[in-house]
């Protein structure tokens, strides 16, 4: 075999490599794709300003600050989460924060590589205290922690979670819990259950 | 081709497919509730990072000895 063959197949690995490398890191460290598709017929999407919508969530206690995306459903049929690991997911076609009914904002615990999550201490909020929703149009809206559950990941209470009917609520969703190897998740969901204020 | 060829191929093709398969752990049969959690999936990451990054720099290393 030539050297210059040889060199070839050395740049061809080491490029490969290099490319899993980037790959792996991007999707552990920093970004995590998701195919996001329509929700069902059946799902309600309210027709609202969009100044209405969320922007920015606040939750002083866990010094979080950080940006809303809007998602819709995953390709399984659950709600999408955010796609990377420092903003949160608010779930579009529910409710919008501040409207009659529960809105639900998910973030994730952590990365790929284990680091935190924006939601990472989410378990340490506590009863009081205080969680806000700037919406696009820059009006804040104030809400309250009244309970923090964390339920096995395939016994969440969904029709709580995703009230349509309730008064103005917040509910904030992330894992907890042991990892589940065969399922690739955590074994756990941790809802964190929030009433308006004021706003 | 050498042994050493073959040999170098078969590591490339498990890496690529390891990433692939890492590339796919957004997949639940969870019902309702989202995937906020990817923590489980480190260690394989972490193996993953390492072996490529090791073979980048052996390849690295290889190419300038042989430019010498």
């Amino acid at each position: 075999m030539s050297i210059s063959f040889k060199r070839k197949i050395a740049w061809a690995i080491m490029l490969g490599a290099a490319g899993v490398f980037t790959a792996t890191f991007v999707h552990a460290y920093w970004y995590v794709p998701e195919m996001q598709i329509v929700p069902p017929e059946d799902v309600l999407i309210v027709d609202v300003s969009p100044e209405e919508l969320p922007a920015r969530i606040r939750i002083p206690a866990l010094e979080i600050d950080t940006k809303v995306q809007h998602v819709t459903v995953n390709s399984t049929g659950n709600m999408a989460s955010p796609s990377n690991f420092t903003d949160v997911g608010w779930y579009k076609p529910g409710t919008v924060p501040g409207q009659r009914g529960s809105a639900v904002i998910a973030g994730h615990l952590d990365n790929g590589l284990s680091l935190p999550g924006v939601f990472k201490h989410l378990d340490q909020v506590k009863v009081g205290d205080d969680i806000y929703i700037v919406t696009e149009g820059g009006r804040e809206l104030h809400f309250r922690v009244e309970e923090t559950v964390a339920y096995p990941y395939k016994e969440v209470p969904l029709e709580r979670l995703f009230n349509r009917s309730d008064k103005p609520r917040l509910n904030l969703v992330t894992c907890v819990g042991d990892w589940v190897k065969a399922e690739k998740t955590y074994d756990q969901r941790l809802v964190v259950y929030a009433v308006l204020v004021d706003g | 081709m050498s042994v050493k060829t073959i040999i170098s191929a078969a590591v490339l093709s498990i890496l690529l497919g390891a990433g692939a398969a890492s590339a796919q752990t957004s997949t639940t049969s969870t019902t309702g509730v989202p995937d906020t959690g990817m923590g489980g999936t480190a260690a394989a990451n972490i193996v993953i990072l390492g072996s490529s990054a090791a073979i980048v720099l052996a390849g690295a290393a290889y190419l300038a000895r042989r430019r010498i």
